[in-house]
């Protein structure tokens, strides 16, 4: 308990310190949030279209689509904004030997190499604008929400972001064998983008895999599904236990990986 | 029991094979010849607490694979080593509490925030009381003189500044052990001076055990009574740094200078080796216990002008170690 109290005054330390480095250059902290705001612009085209056709995706009318696509934008807050970069940053630490002197700190490698750095400008912009967008969503369907709908909605995204978290770091694992990793983060990457509709518009086989194996679709389908009281008990069970299942499968994976750490020439 | 510990330490890293050109670099997308490069071959040292240890070593011999392995970095691929009883790379929590790395070319500190802000990090990391971590702030800060430079962004700092605070910044814990990797590369006359000041200093009061790298032959003399050569791997040299010459036999140098440049060509074999010749002057290598003997034949022989004994440089003989010559 000691041990996790800690972590997290640092993790308030290392977001107060990312907060405070980005303000220090201030065009760039102001086009950040303009990137952001292009980036929602850009994808709330497709949800203009499925107003304006007015057909239903799947059963799921675009109201309930919107719900959808405002968890996904909330989903990228945490993942965009706290821990990809730093993701992305773990070939070239370890190509670098950078990874040395976190080695030695009396704290979590893994915390201290996947949450060091940290945007709140990109986190607060795609929070705010999901918020908006499930919001607008829920009040048009006129869909009454309870505290229960409402914690479980808040427990499916935190453990969305777990499971996004695991995965994501899994291929960054293979950094410390082959030390560029680039390609295959990009790789990774590439699939958030899968998220930003339900998973229903798939075919079942791919529904299963995109739950069960790779399981990006617990992201954000998840919270939404349960939010819309269309989630089936399996996904419940698979969205409750399999954070943690991926989360000690990448710390296990993680902690091997590191044992193959073999610095650089300084 | 001896603070640090090191038994037929090993460490071997895997690489592969890369020729010259673009064709090399397609072929070896398929097919790579791996080599192994043995970087430390088996040593054997031990430091007892409060001693401060100069580590010395031309590039690539091994010194900060070394550090790495008794800072827990590196897995070694063979053999023993514990620092205050812990086996460095198990990264024990209780053990990395106590201990310190600086490496000259690699910071910890926040690039874009002034330096406080990484200490205050620090704190937490470390789980230094607030009292405690303000008072050996203070001293710190005081003792190298950076007060004024606290508001400071790491970025806008000087090396030598930016060394100071990294020092700091490994030291607001108080650790019993340092390991110091090339601590002064790359600064000023100067700031090496205040550098070396500082550590002389606080080791002496602290009692810290130092292990010190460094190319600066200045920065062990200052610093260390005792120096470990390593080269290629291997210790070479384990004793005081000034009785390194005694390897090499007890060696006195002659310097000569003559009236006239011919008269400082002449054959001067029969007085000793003749180690350099430039212009008037001549300088010689004799046995120690021929130096009367030939300073007074070579004055009274010879035009000399001006006359000058002393010892073979200590870089000379660390440089004859590093070549492997130490038969000679």
């Amino acid at each position: 308990m000691k041990e996790i109290k800690k972590h997290l005054i640092l993790w308030g330390l290392l977001i107060h310190n990312s907060l405070m480095s980005q303000l220090e250059y201030r065009a760039n902290f102001f086009t950040g949030i303009a990137m952001e705001l292009g980036y929602f612009l850009a994808k709330i085209v497709y949800m203009i279209v499925i107003y304006k056709t007015g057909v239903p995706i799947n059963g799921l009318t675009p109201d309930e689509v919107l719900v959808f696509f405002g968890t996904y934008m909330i989903a990228t807050g945490p993942y965009a904004g706290l821990y990809m970069m730093n993701l992305f940053d773990v070939g070239r630490q370890v190509q670098t030997g950078d990874l040395d002197l976190l080695l030695v700190k009396p704290v979590s490698l893994q915390f201290m190499l996947t949450l060091k750095r940290s945007d709140l400008s990109i986190f607060t912009v795609d929070v705010l604008l999901g918020i908006a967008a499930v919001t607008v969503g829920l009040v048009r369907m006129a869909v009454p929400v309870g505290l229960l709908d409402m914690l479980g909605y808040l427990g499916f995204l935190l453990s969305g972001s777990l499971i996004a978290y695991s995965m994501f770091l899994l291929p960054q694992v293979l950094a410390f064998r082959l030390v560029k990793t680039n390609s295959l983060a990009g790789l990774v990457d590439s699939s958030w983008d899968f998220n930003n509709l339900p998973m229903g518009i798939y075919s079942r086989l791919v529904q299963q895999i995109g739950v069960f194996v790779l399981p990006i679709f617990v992201i954000t389908n998840f919270p939404a599904l349960f939010l819309l009281h269309k989630m089936e008990p399996l996904y419940a069970v698979w969205g409750i236990a399999g954070p943690f299942v991926w989360f000690l499968l990448t710390s296990f994976l993680f902690r091997l990986g590191l044992k193959h750490y073999q610095s650089a020439s300084s | 029991m001896a603070l640090i510990e090191v038994t037929g330490l090993q460490k071997t890293f895997e690489y592969t094979k890369k020729e010259e050109g673009l064709k090399s670099s397609f072929h070896s997308l398929f097919h790579r010849e791996k080599l192994y490069k043995e970087a430390v071959k088996g040593i054997d040292f031990s430091l007892e607490k409060g001693e401060m240890v100069g580590f010395l070593g031309p590039n690539g011999a091994g010194k900060t694979t070394t550090l790495k392995m008794l800072s827990g970095i590196l897995f070694p691929t063979g053999g023993q080593a514990t620092v205050m009883g812990y086996v460095p790379w198990e990264r024990k929590k209780d053990f990395k509490m106590r201990f310190a790395i600086v490496m000259g070319q690699k910071s910890q500190l926040w690039w874009d925030l002034p330096a406080v802000e990484s200490f205050t990090l620090n704190r937490h990391i470390y789980e230094i009381d607030e009292a405690e971590y303000r008072k050996t702030l203070g001293e710190l800060t005081e003792i190298l003189n950076v007060e004024a430079l606290m508001g400071v962004q790491v970025r806008r700092l000087s090396l030598g500044e930016r060394m100071k605070m990294e020092l700091i910044a490994s030291l607001l814990h108080k650790p019993e052990v340092i390991f110091l990797d090339e601590p002064t590369i790359g600064l000023d006359f100067i700031s090496q001076k205040r550098i070396r000041e500082f550590l002389r200093e606080y080791n002496r009061e602290k009692q810290t055990t130092v292990l010190l790298t460094s190319h600066s032959i200045g920065d062990i003399e200052d610093l260390c009574r005792r120096t470990i050569i390593i080269a290629d791997g291997t210790i070479v040299y384990d004793g005081e740094l000034k009785k390194i010459n005694s390897l090499f036999g007890e060696r006195k140098r002659i310097q000569v200078s003559f009236e006239t440049e011919e008269a400082a060509q002449r054959d001067l074999s029969r007085f000793g080796t003749v180690c350099s010749r430039e212009g008037v002057q001549v300088v010689l290598e004799v046995k120690r216990e021929d130096v009367r003997e030939i300073s007074r034949m070579i004055l009274e022989t010879l035009p000399a002008t001006d006359f000058n004994i002393s010892d073979i440089p200590v870089e000379e003989g660390i440089a004859r170690l590093y070549t492997g010559r130490n038969s000679q």
